[in-house]
């Protein structure tokens, strides 16, 4: 059969002009701005070399901004993929009302985080009107100012992003669950093993590398996300607690018009994304 | 022992799926409120009686009616542009024999996991060059593309049987009638697929917007609602902030309601990508 040889590249044609003008070169440029100093608008790039790099090391921001990045993954990730797997394993079809209990817990994952934010700020809301410290004093537990307070401001952040969270990674562990043979449990049931013995021995075991996959995406995903509702909730505040490599970035960037510096930052958030499929990959691969 | 387990995993399962919901009827509830019902002790979560009033202030004290108009042009767009680049673009990658497809394949897939934020700053100065900053085609043109679309529905097509379409070429179709009157006809459930998707990410997109545009007619919904709570930050109306966010997610929830096991599936399966 004959086939005009153009065709094929005719096809992908528009995807492959959209993406290398919105992402191949974007992707070239910004490193290629890392080594510059320049506000944006001026007609001359000042070359500083590696100095955007060495920078890093002495910015203080920067430094801050890291850590509550990763203080917040280290909070989120390993709250959300226990809380979803626990919930995952014990949420099976018997279970009355089974698609409802689903559905509820997918819902946060498909809101805007920009609604989320809203609405977590109204519960969040410092005074004894605040849903959270009314819950709380039924408790007896005292008012909080929860987003304005320095010290519970990021784990403020940490409760949203993981209600937010907990459903996506539950369909993924059911997912992974159904994929275990029953045969298993079967064997384990006739060796005596019981309830936790089973989820300890069987259950964990073989969801293993679901289990590393929810945490390398969810990792990389709240690197980014965080955005959103951080801009809408405390933009940073109190006092930089909340303050994230993105939202550090956007301001260094369009606030500060530090084009060069901010791209340098844009790139160790690259790497570090970067490195984290590379662990991914090298773990999936040795299975 | 057995009864005892099941009811501390029901309790269990209740409980969060409680905490999980709470949010959406605080917001809801809140949004129904007269404002002496708003900051009442204890809470009322039912309000005496619903009151709309809430709603009609976000819409007439703030263009919310131009911002839903302007969201659903934008999320209508990039839903056709994407559907239409990634079904030729899938159709070649998955039938099709060409010098350097695998290597254009595996140089698409490297967009899908960076933060939007690596290349926020070479993509704004693109965009200044293109005139596509404060645009509505700037809002639409750089997204009606997409990786994880084009993966999708080529893994979809690579299962149609091949007899198909060559029954039709033989018959004196080309490519493109092959496309539009073989392959989409079957490929439905995947195309329903991908546009749930595209949907919930073009409606939900703040950040790439934020950039983009600041002029007011341009704001889209997320952009109009992170705005309307800037504004009513020195004393805000929280009934009339929590009628809007509502509004704001209605669209999305409205579509999970009736198609919940469609939407989980779709983006389950989108997350099981390799």
């Amino acid at each position: 059969m004959k086939k005009n040889k153009l065709t094929p590249y005719l096809l992908i044609a528009p995807t492959f002009v959209l993406f290398t003008i919105f992402f191949l070169f974007p992707l070239f440029y910004s490193f290629s701005l890392t080594f510059v100093e320049w506000n944006g608008f001026a007609i001359d790039k000042t070359f500083v070399g590696v100095s955007n790099y060495l920078r890093l090391f002495k910015d203080e921001d920067f430094i801050n901004a890291l850590k509550n990045t990763i203080t917040y993954a280290l909070w989120t990730v390993p709250l959300s993929v226990s809380i979803s797997l626990v919930l995952s394993y014990i949420l099976d079809e018997k279970v009355k009302g089974f698609q409802a209990l689903k559905g509820i817990f997918f819902l946060p994952h498909i809101v805007s985080l920009v609604a989320v934010g809203v609405v977590w700020s109204w519960i969040y809301l410092p005074d004894k009107y605040g849903l959270l410290n009314v819950i709380l004093a039924f408790f007896g537990i005292e008012i909080h100012q929860w987003l304005h307070d320095p010290d519970l401001a990021l784990i403020s952040l940490v409760i949203i992003g993981v209600w937010k969270s907990i459903g996506y990674n539950m369909v993924i562990f059911i997912a992974g669950l159904v994929a275990i043979p029953k045969s298993l449990y079967e064997a384990a049931e006739i060796d005596g093993a019981q309830g936790l013995q089973r989820f300890v021995y069987i259950t964990l075991p073989m969801l293993k590398p679901t289990i590393f996959f929810v945490m390398v995406s969810s990792t990389i995903y709240s690197l980014f996300q965080i955005f959103d509702i951080v801009k809408v909730t405390t933009n940073g505040g109190p006092i930089g607690r909340t303050e994230m490599l993105v939202t550090y970035l956007y301001k260094v960037g369009f606030t500060n018009y530090e084009m060069g510096y901010a791209s340098a930052i844009a790139f160790v958030l690259f790497a570090i994304t970067v490195l984290i499929t590379i662990v991914q990959k090298k773990f999936i691969e040795e299975k | 022992m057995k009864t005892l387990r099941k009811l501390f995993k029901h309790s269990m399962l209740y409980g969060i799926a409680v905490v999980m919901i709470l949010p959406f009827l605080w917001m809801l509830s809140t949004s129904l409120k007269g404002p002496a019902e708003i900051f009442s002790l204890p809470i009322q979560w039912i309000p005496s009686s619903p009151k709309f009033e809430n709603y009609k202030i976000a819409i007439t004290s703030f263009p919310f009616i131009h911002f839903m108009i302007n969201s659903i042009v934008v999320t209508g767009l990039i839903i056709i542009g994407q559907l239409f680049t990634s079904v030729l673009a899938a159709y070649a990658f998955a039938r099709m024999e060409f010098k350097g497809k695998n290597f254009l394949f595996i140089l698409l897939l490297s967009g899908l996991m960076l933060p939007a934020q690596t290349i926020m700053i070479p993509m704004i100065l693109t965009l200044n060059k293109l005139n596509l900053i404060n645009t509505l085609a700037g809002l639409i043109i750089p997204f009606t593309w997409s990786t994880l679309i084009v993966f999708l529905l080529r893994q979809f097509f690579m299962k149609i049987p091949r007899e198909i379409e060559e029954a039709a070429m033989i018959d004196g179709c080309n490519t493109f009638q092959i496309i539009t009157k073989i392959i989409l006809p079957i490929s439905k459930p995947i195309l329903s697929t991908a546009f749930i998707l595209i949907f919930i990410y073009g409606w939900n997109q703040y950040f790439w917007p934020l950039l983009i545009v600041n002029k007011e007619e341009l704001y889209t919904l997320q952009l109009g609602l992170a705005y309307f709570k800037e504004v009513n930050s020195i004393e805000t109306n929280w009934g009339a902030l929590m009628a809007g966010t509502t509004l704001t997610m209605l669209p999305v929830i409205t579509v999970f309601l009736f198609f919940q096991k469609k939407v989980i599936e779709s983006i389950a399966f989108s997350g099981g990508k390799e």
